[in-house]
């Protein structure tokens, strides 16, 4: 088994969407999440992960710039990570697939193998 | 590395349920004309346990969890709203003071019992100065958690009319600085009936509702059964009416899956399958019907329990005690001298003294301009001219009927037997 990191990314539009979801909404978001963490817990995949405030500042090269967010200019929103365990890539690649972080045409998943000894 | 997340099941409603409890919570800390604020907090909580929780897991108590988001974002509030606010009337005083805002919030947190806020919350929701419709809207968002889209579903509106519904109720609030709290004793008996009646409306809102989505069916009927369940847990509003409300929805409740066939097709009562029927809630039914008879009031709700009960029991339709049910809509009616009582009495009497000695009260009954639009008088009149073989009278108050029936499961129910009349 090999390490992966999941980067869960999305446009600032569809992450402020939820503030305009139902309870009802919210918690059903909530257990397509469930389902497919527990699949990969079922799995002995799922090693942790946390969530990120949309808030955040970007240092900028040489010159040390820093620039406020969060990020208008795109997808570029990471609302968080998670670590999994994986047998390859394509495991990897096949197991984020069924991410509910995909359930908005903008959402994406970025999947990186951490680099082993 | 962070640890391994709590991976399990979210209780059935939880958001929902969560959302009407910290409503009234907040309500109580804010007061009812910062309502809108209220719901604001709660929203930005959800959002926040949903963000949380979808990587961490669900915490091993998230009722609790979402109680201390909730408590933190009140504190950001009171220290960004303090020189812009008067929250609720009588800790304003402190919430507003950087050093006994934390003591007190938690103070109210941990004060009552939530279910005695989201007492106060109903009594407030039904304030006489809020219109019925807007009452009902009021305590679906703010007590049950719906959202304006599913309470424009449930009563088959647009989103615009709830939206102006809870605007003025707000708006309302605010204006006239509603108090949180519930009224006092002399004005009790008064806003207890109205807040009654909303739940039954809820609860009927519920039980027709076979044009709607099961889920928001059901929903609306456990929504009043919890509400009124909570009216039973506050000495000041466990009074016979209150016993009697509950009765009278578990009773039909306990019906709810009997009226239709497994294709979803409406069944009248004398076709029903009884032993669909939930014995369990026939039997609450039952204990509620017998406590709220321990007293001197007698309701609306005693004599339409006590009806409903006459129905439950009785082992198949032919066994119904119709002298008992005649006798109960003779009482029923001195209490609500209406066309819809009137209707149902004649059914009743129909029963035990035939349709021919009903049918010309049944008749005139057309001429009483609140059941102008009532599709049951026109189906009732189209039903017995069937019986009494006078095909083409008949068909022609069903068709009436299905042009006045909403639901789409009640014209199918009526043009299925205009055309078993045609043949």
């Amino acid at each position: 088994m090999k390490d992966f990191l999941l980067i869960f990314r999305d446009t600032v539009e569809n992450t402020q969407a939820y503030a305009n979801l139902s309870p009802a909404e919210l918690q059903a978001d909530m257990e397509k999440w469930n389902a497919w963490m527990s699949g990969l817990a079922e799995q002995g995949k799922l090693v942790g992960g946390q969530p990120l405030l949309p808030d955040g500042t970007v240092i900028h090269g040489t010159a040390r710039k820093t620039t406020d967010g969060p990020y208008i200019e795109g997808k570029d929103l990471v609302g968080g990570y998670l670590l999994i365990k994986a047998a390859d890539m394509n495991d990897a690649v096949a197991l984020s697939k069924g991410c509910p972080a995909l359930e908005t045409p903008e959402g994406t998943v970025e999947v990186r193998e951490i680099m082993p000894v | 590395m962070p640890e391994t997340p709590n991976i399990r099941p979210a209780i059935d409603n939880l958001f929902r349920h969560e959302a009407g409890k910290m409503v009234s919570l907040l309500t109580r800390i804010f007061g009812a004309h910062n309502l809108e604020l209220a719901e604001d907090v709660v929203q930005d909580t959800l959002v926040k346990a949903l963000e949380y929780w979808k990587i961490r897991g669900i915490p091993d108590n998230p009722s609790a969890w979402m109680l201390t988001v909730a408590r933190n974002k009140v504190l950001d509030v009171l220290r960004r709203e303090r020189h812009h606010k008067e929250f609720a009337r009588d800790t304003s005083v402190l919430l507003k003071s950087e050093y006994s805002a934390g003591a007190t919030v938690d103070h109210l947190f941990r004060q009552h019992p939530i279910e005695d806020e989201q007492l106060r919350m109903m009594f407030v929701c039904c304030h006489p100065g809020i219109p019925g419709e807007g009452q009902v809207a009021l305590i679906l968002k703010t007590l049950c958690g719906f959202s304006v889209a599913e309470i424009a579903r449930a009563f088959v509106t647009n989103q615009e009319n709830i939206t102006k519904r809870l605007f003025r109720a707000r708006e309302y609030f605010r204006q006239h600085q509603v108090p949180f709290e519930l009224p006092a004793v002399e004005a009790l008996d008064d806003r207890l009936a109205r807040v009654i009646e909303a739940i039954y409306f809820l609860f009927n809102e519920g039980y027709n509702a076979t044009h709607h989505i099961h889920l928001i069916r059901d929903d609306m009927v456990e929504e009043a059964l919890r509400l009124g369940n909570l009216l039973l847990g506050h000495e000041a509003t466990r009074r016979p009416e209150t016993f009697a409300l509950l009765s009278l929805m578990c009773l039909q409740a306990s019906r709810l899956y009997g009226r239709i066939d497994s294709d979803g097709n409406l069944l009248l009562l004398r076709d029903q399958d009884r032993s669909q029927w939930n014995a369990e809630l026939i039997d609450k039914g039952r204990g509620f019907l017998n406590q709220a008879s321990q007293g001197t009031q007698t309701s609306k709700y005693h004599f339409e329990a006590a009806i409903a009960f006459e129905h439950c029991i009785a082992k198949t339709y032919g066994d119904t005690n119709w002298k008992r049910i005649l006798q109960l809509y003779d009482w029923l009616l001195q209490l609500q001298p209406n066309g819809v009582v009137q209707l149902n009495r004649l059914i009743a009497y129909a029963a035990l003294h035939g349709i021919a000695a009903a049918l010309p009260a049944m008749e005139k009954l057309k001429d009483d301009p609140a059941l102008k639009h009532y599709y049951l008088l026109y189906a009732t009149l189209g039903d017995w001219h069937a019986q009494r073989k006078d095909n083409a009278t008949a068909a022609d108050y069903l068709r009436q009927a299905s042009m006045l029936a909403a639901a789409p499961a009640e014209k199918k129910f009526l043009e299925g037997r205009i055309a078993t009349l045609m043949i």
